[in-house]
């Protein structure tokens, strides 16, 4: 039944995935071709730095917002008449979500993958030396994981907000503008303070801090930034006491109306 | 055990307002049950506690001993007042759908009530009338053989000619020992088809007997007590 239930998820916005998934790879045979056609080092270091970083933040912020679509969509609404009538306990409602949103998670991260060992061959040119695009290596692994987390955060915070809204306690006490904002704002905070993107940015700021990891095992670069497992712990702890307060709401305090 | 349905002092409130107020009634095997009020009464409600789409309520619900959840969930078919079903699947997917989750589904029975309802099963639901929409939702909720049906305002959404379609539709597909929980404010169309009628008027029961035997009582039509005894809601 789970898997059954786990199918019909993952079948949700299926184009639109399969839809970025080809936008990100175009995006990066076009990427490689426009920085072969740089007037100069300057414009080429630029155009590279703010493409990559604003096209991952974009792609990662739109997969956001589907997901939360997903959630709504499919869960509350006119359509939780259906969901909560299911034979599939809440537990195992919320959980395919979650898995849902992984395996969308993980076929973006491998069209970005994808698209980095595209823009890789730009390496080769000599002003594209300096640039701080993480090669194609295993240094990506931290990277991955480092995004994966701050993806688990997102998502639980995400769905908690969501339940929230559409719990005994959402209608007078939550409205959905004050869950959205604390949402939003806590994932957002969260996404800055453990990957301070802004802060390797060439164009938006100067070199900023390097955080050497608790474990001793050397610097590895992402992004030029560093990864703190305290940060990394603090976000996994949040993220699970959110899945389970939702899983709670879900159970006991669900209110559709 | 020979009730279907048991429910003991339910009490449900929105902060101040209270919607249900420690009503009781159980509801029999082979039977078909109207719970019949006026807007605001408390039929919704009601059938929402039932679903398990509503909590912090008081009392007790029990489905063949169940309490309102996925376990009870597996014998009860609902048809919600709304539509329901995901807009973005097509009807042949809404099928697939109902047979993945539900094996007391007959995928044969929907689609020859969908065929004898001239619904083209590619289309997207969406893209359907409302009236079709409901025609659909009705063919997969009667397409189970489930314990209890739970239909909440089944003919309220469509056209008179379509009533008569749709209780014909319910009456031809509804298994002997299974019951039916109805939920109208349309009275006339439905009492022929009724065995009880439990008149809900501000979350408690006004009346709650056989329909032959309110009929003998007050002299007059199911249609004209709801009339009468609701005459001052209006």
């Amino acid at each position: 039944m789970f898997i059954k239930h786990l199918k019909h998820d993952l079948l949700f916005g299926r184009t639109m995935f399969i839809a970025m998934f080809v936008f990100i790879i175009v995006g990066a045979i076009v990427g490689r071709i426009a920085f072969h056609m740089a007037a100069d080092e300057y414009q080429a270091r630029s155009v590279l730095d703010v493409s990559v970083m604003g096209s991952l933040a974009l792609i990662l912020g739109f997969l956001a917002v589907h997901i939360s679509q997903f959630v709504e969509k499919s869960m509350f609404g006119d359509s939780g008449y259906l969901a909560f009538t299911l034979p599939v306990s809440r537990g195992r409602l919320l959980f395919s979500k979650l898995l849902t949103a992984w395996v969308w998670f993980d076929f973006i991260i491998i069209a970005i993958f994808i698209a980095l060992l595209i823009l890789e061959g730009t390496y080769s040119v000599e002003i594209f030396r300096e640039i701080r695009v993480p090669r194609v290596s295993l240094d990506l692994i931290p990277l991955y994981l480092s995004i994966a987390v701050i993806f688990f955060f997102s998502v639980s915070v995400t769905f908690f907000g969501l339940t929230l809204h559409n719990s005994v306690f959402g209608k007078w006490k939550c409205p959905g503008f004050f869950t959205s904002t604390i949402c939003l704002g806590t994932i957002f905070g969260y996404s800055v303070t453990a990957i301070r993107l802004l802060n390797r940015s060439q164009i938006l700021g100067p070199n900023g801090g390097e955080v050497e990891l608790g474990l001793h095992v050397g610097r590895i670069p992402i992004f030029g930034s560093y990864f703190d497992l305290y940060i990394a712990a603090l976000g996994l702890a949040i993220g699970f006491i959110a899945y389970f307060a939702t899983w709670y709401l879900l159970k006991k305090r669900v209110s559709l109306q | 055990m020979d009730n279907i349905l048991e429910v003991k002092n339910l009490v449900k409130s929105y902060g101040n307002s209270v919607a249900l107020n420690g009503i009781s009634f159980s509801i029999p095997k082979g039977k078909i049950v109207g719970v019949l009020g006026p807007n605001g009464s408390g039929k919704t409600t009601l059938i929402k506690i039932v679903m398990s789409l509503l909590s912090g309520y008081s009392g007790e619900v029990l489905i063949k001993g169940i309490p309102p959840g996925s376990e009870a969930n597996k014998i009860i078919s609902y048809l919600p007042d709304v539509a329901h079903l995901p807009p973005w699947f097509r009807v042949n997917e809404a099928i697939e759908l109902f047979e993945d989750y539900y094996d007391d589904f007959e995928k044969s029975r929907a689609q020859q009530m969908l065929t004898s309802m001239k619904i083209p099963f590619d289309k997207k639901i969406k893209k359907l009338s409302r009236g079709m929409q409901e025609k659909v939702q009705i063919a997969l909720a009667m397409s189970r053989r489930a314990s209890l049906y739970v239909l909440d305002e089944p003919i309220g959404a469509v056209d008179p000619a379509s009533r008569e379609f749709i209780l014909d539709t319910i009456l031809r597909n509804f298994p002997e020992d299974s019951s039916i929980m109805l939920s109208t404010h349309i009275i006339a169309d439905i009492e022929p088809v009724l065995d009880i009628a439990i008149f809900l008027q501000e979350g408690e029961i006004f009346l709650c007997d056989e329909v032959d035997k309110l009929r003998e009582e007050k002299n007059t039509s199911l249609d004209q007590l709801f009339r009468e005894v609701f005459r001052n809601v209006y």
